[in-house]
C-alpha cells in the first residue's frame, strides 16, 4: 500500500535527478538537482528525521546548490556548449539498468521485505550527543577537513587572480 | 494593454468574478475540512448562542489558523501596514507629509491604492528573458516567504505548526532565498539585474551566518528549538538583556537579509537602475518588492520578539496577541528607521564587515551564553 | 507507514541515475551533479535504515549529517577546480583535459 506523499516525492526526486543530467542547458539541471534535494529532505520528513531535513535544506539547497549556480552563472553561456555529450550514452543507460537491478534484486532476496512501522522514535537531541560522545574524533576530523576545504578554496582564487 | 477605463474596469471585474470562484472552491474545501465536526444548522441563524459557539469552535481549527490570524490575511494585513508606515515615518523624518490623499485621515488607504495601480499595469516581459524562471521566481520569493510564518507562533494557541525544530526551520527558508534571488537575476539576461543578482546573492549568503549565530544564542540559554519554549524561558527576564550583543547582531544582519538601507546595494537606485528587479514590471514587481519583502519583513520581527523581547509576555490587562503585536510592530519600526538615516555601505565593505566584524561578535556572544549555562544558570 | 523496501527502491533508482551521470557525461558539472546524487541516495538509505531497524537510536541519521557536511566541503572544492580549471582552458570536457598523460 503506496501513501500518495511518498509516491509524489519519489517521483518527483527521480524526475528532477534525472533533469539535472539531461536538460539542454546546465543552469536548468543545476535547479532541477536542487529540487531533487528538496525531494530527499521531503523523505527525511518522512522518516521523522525533521532536524536532518531541515539541516539538508539548509546545507545542500542553501549552500550547496548556490554555489553551484552561482559557478554555473559566472561562465559565460557559449562555451559551456563546447562540451557535447558523450558517445557512451547506450552503455551508461545500460550499467544504470543493471546496477538499480541488481540492487533491487538484492533487496527482494533478502529478509527485509517486512514491515516494521514501530511508534517509537527518537527525539533528536541524541544526534548531538552522540556526535559529541561516541562520534567526537569523526567530528574533530569533519572540522579540520571543512577548515583545510575553506582555506584550498581561498588558495585557488587567489591564485587565478595573480 | 489597457488602454480605456472600460478596459480598466473590465479587468477589475474579471479579477473579482476570479477571486470569487477560487473563494468559491475554497469554502467548499474548507466546508470538506471543518464540516463533519461542526455541523451548521439553520437554528443557527434563530439562536445567537449556537452561532456565536460555532465561531468560536470554528477559531480553533487549523483552517482558521492558516487563513486568518497568524497566518495570510493577518501577515498580509501587517504587510500593508507596515507599507504605509515606512512611507509616513520615512517621511516625517525627512520634514515631508507622506502619502496624504489617499482616504480621509492623513493617506490611510495608500496600501489600496497601491494594489490598484500595480495591478493595472501591464505585465512587461521582455522578449530575451528565460519565460520560465522570469515567472516563477517571483511566485517562488512570495510561497518561501510565507511558509515561514507557519512556525511563528504568536501566543500559545495561535501557531499553525507546533514544531520541535521550529528555529531550523526559518534557517531553512531563510537559506533560500539566495536561489530565488539568484534565478530572478539570471533569468532576466541582462547587465544589471546580472550585477545586482551576483551582489545580493554575495550579500544574503555573508549575513546568514552571523544571523544564524545570534540566533543560536537564546537556543543555547533555553536547551530547546522549539519557538514556544524559547517565549516560555523568559518568564523572568528577557533575553535582551542577557545576549544584547546577540540582540545586536541578529538586527543588523536581518537588515541586511531584507536588503535595506545601509545594505542597499543590490537595490541601489541611483546606481544599478533597480538592480536584479529591474526587469519585472507591474504585479511581478508588487509580488517581489511589495508582498514578499514585507512578509520577511514580518518574519524577522516576528522572531526578534520572540527570541530577545519576550514574545507574548506581558502585563496582564492586556491580552497576549496584543503585547506581541505591538513588540513586532516596535522592532518592524527600528528595522525601517535606518533607511532614512544611514547612507549606503559599498558591497566590499559590506561583505568584509560581516565576516571581520558581526561574525566574530556573534560568536562572542554565543561562546559567553554556552559558558554561562555551563557554569548551570538556568532562565 | 511505508515498507522499507519502497525507500530502498528509491534509493536505488538515484543511485543507478548517479551512476549513469558519472559514467556517460563528460561535462564536468554534470559529473559533479552526478556525485551529488549519488551522496543523496547513500543518505536516504541511511536514515531509512535507521528508522525502521533500530527507531530508538540516531545512528544513522548523525552518519548522514556527517556526509552531507562532507559534501558541502567537497562541492566547494571540486567547484573551485572546475572554475580553475575553466579559466585555465576554456573548456569543461573532461576528456579534453589530459595534459598529465603521458
Amino acid at each position: 500500500m503506496i501513501d500518495v506523499a511518498f509516491a509524489l516525492l519519489a517521483i518527483i526526486t527521480v524526475i528532477s535527478a534525472i533533469l539535472a543530467l539531461e536538460a539542454k542547458e546546465v543552469v536548468y539541471g543545476a535547479i532541477a538537482l536542487s529540487l531533487s534535494f528538496v525531494g530527499i529532505a521531503g523523505f527525511f520528513a518522512l522518516l521523522d528525521a525533521v532536524f536532518l531535513a531541515m539541516f539538508q535544506l539548509t546545507v545542500y539547497v542553501g549552500a550547496i546548490a548556490v554555489l553551484i549556480l552561482f559557478t554555473v552563472m559566472l561562465v559565460r553561456r557559449e562555451q559551456w556548449l563546447k562540451a557535447k555529450e558523450g558517445v557512451h550514452s547506450v552503455l551508461g543507460v545500460l550499467v544504470a539498468i543493471i546496477v538499480a537491478l541488481g540492487l533491487g534484486y538484492l533487496v527482494y532476496a533478502s529478509t527485509i521485505t517486512h514491515v516494521t512501522p514501530s511508534v517509537e522514535q527518537a527525539p533528536f537531541t541524541l544526534i548531538g550527543s552522540q556526535i559529541l560522545s561516541e562520534y567526537w574524533f569523526a567530528f574533530i576530523t569533519l572540522a579540520l577537513v571543512l577548515a583545510s576545504a575553506v582555506i584550498g578554496a581561498v588558495v585557488l582564487a587567489k591564485l587565478e587572480r595573480d | 494593454m489597457i488602454r480605456t477605463l472600460i478596459g480598466f474596469l473590465i479587468r477589475i471585474v474579471v479579477l473579482v468574478l476570479v477571486i470569487l470562484v477560487l473563494g468559491l472552491i475554497l469554502i467548499s474545501a474548507a466546508y470538506y475540512l471543518i464540516g463533519p465536526s461542526l455541523p451548521i444548522t439553520p437554528s443557527m441563524l434563530i439562536n445567537p448562542q449556537e452561532a456565536l459557539a460555532f465561531t468560536f469552535a470554528l477559531m480553533d481549527t487549523d483552517f482558521f489558523r492558516i487563513v486568518v490570524f497568524p497566518g495570510f490575511t493577518f501577515v498580509a494585513l501587517y504587510a500593508a501596514i507596515a507599507g504605509l508606515w515606512e512611507r509616513k515615518l520615512l517621511a516625517k523624518m525627512q520634514l515631508r507629509v507622506g502619502p496624504l490623499y489617499a482616504g480621509k485621515f492623513e493617506g490611510i488607504l495608500q496600501p489600496i491604492a497601491d494594489v490598484m495601480k500595480l495591478l493595472s499595469k501591464e505585465l512587461v516581459i521582455p522578449k530575451v528573458v528565460d519565460r520560465f524562471f522570469f515567472i516563477l521566481a517571483p511566485i517562488l520569493t512570495v510561497t518561501i516567504a510565507t511558509a515561514a510564518v507557519a512556525v511563528i507562533p504568536v501566543t500559545e494557541r495561535w501557531v499553525i505548526a507546533r514544531s520541535d525544530v521550529g528555529v531550523l526551520v526559518i534557517f531553512a527558508v531563510l537559506a533560500f532565498f539566495p536561489l530565488t534571488a539568484l534565478m530572478a537575476a539570471w533569468s532576466s539576461n541582462s547587465r544589471y539585474p546580472m550585477l545586482g543578482g551576483l551582489r545580493a546573492l554575495h550579500q544574503m549568503v555573508a549575513y546568514e551566518i552571523p544571523l544564524i549565530l545570534s540566533v543560536l544564542t537564546p537556543v543555547v540559554l533555553t536547551g530547546s528549538l522549539n519557538l514556544l519554549d524559547i517565549v516560555e524561558k523568559q518568564s523572568s527576564l528577557w533575553f535582551i538583556l542577557l545576549a544584547p550583543i546577540s540582540a545586536l547582531t541578529f538586527y543588523i544582519c536581518s537588515l541586511a537579509e531584507l536588503e535595506r538601507i545601509p545594505f542597499d546595494l543590490p537595490e541601489a537606485e541611483p546606481e544599478l537602475v533597480s538592480g536584479w528587479l529591474t526587469e519585472y514590471g507591474g504585479m511581478n514587481f508588487g509580488l517581489i518588492l511589495g508582498i514578499a519583502v514585507y512578509i520577511k519583513l514580518y518574519v524577522l520581527s516576528a522572531l526578534f520578539t520572540l527570541l530577545f523581547l519576550g514574545g507574548w509576555l506581558g502585563p496582564q490587562p492586556l491580552p497576549p496577541e496584543f503585547w506581541f503585536i505591538f513588540k513586532a510592530f516596535i522592532v518592524t519600526t527600528f528595522l525601517l528607521i535606518p533607511r532614512g538615516v544611514f547612507p549606503r555601505l559599498r558591497i566590499d565593505l559590506l561583505l568584509k564587515q560581516s565576516w571581520a566584524r558581526y561574525f566574530i561578535l556573534a560568536l562572542i556572544n554565543l561562546v559567553i551564553a554556552a559558558a554561562v549555562v555551563l557554569g548551570g544558570f538556568k532562565p | 507507514m511505508e515498507p522499507l523496501v519502497n525507500y530502498l527502491f528509491v534509493s536505488a533508482a538515484l543511485f543507478a541515475i548517479g551512476v549513469y551521470g558519472l559514467v556517460t557525461k563528460k561535462n564536468a558539472l554534470r559529473m559533479l551533479f552526478a556525485v551529488e546524487i549519488l551522496i543523496n541516495a547513500a543518505n536516504l538509505n541511511f536514515v531509512a535504515f535507521t528508522r525502521y531497524l533500530h527507531p530508538t537510536t540516531v545512528t544513522g541519521q548523525s552518519l548522514a549529517m556527517f556526509s552531507i557536511a562532507l559534501a558541502a566541503a567537497e562541492a566547494a572544492v571540486g567547484l573551485a577546480i572546475i572554475l580553475a580549471v575553466f579559466r585555465l582552458r576554456k573548456d569543461v570536457d573532461v576528456s579534453e583535459i589530459k595534459g598529465l598523460r603521458g
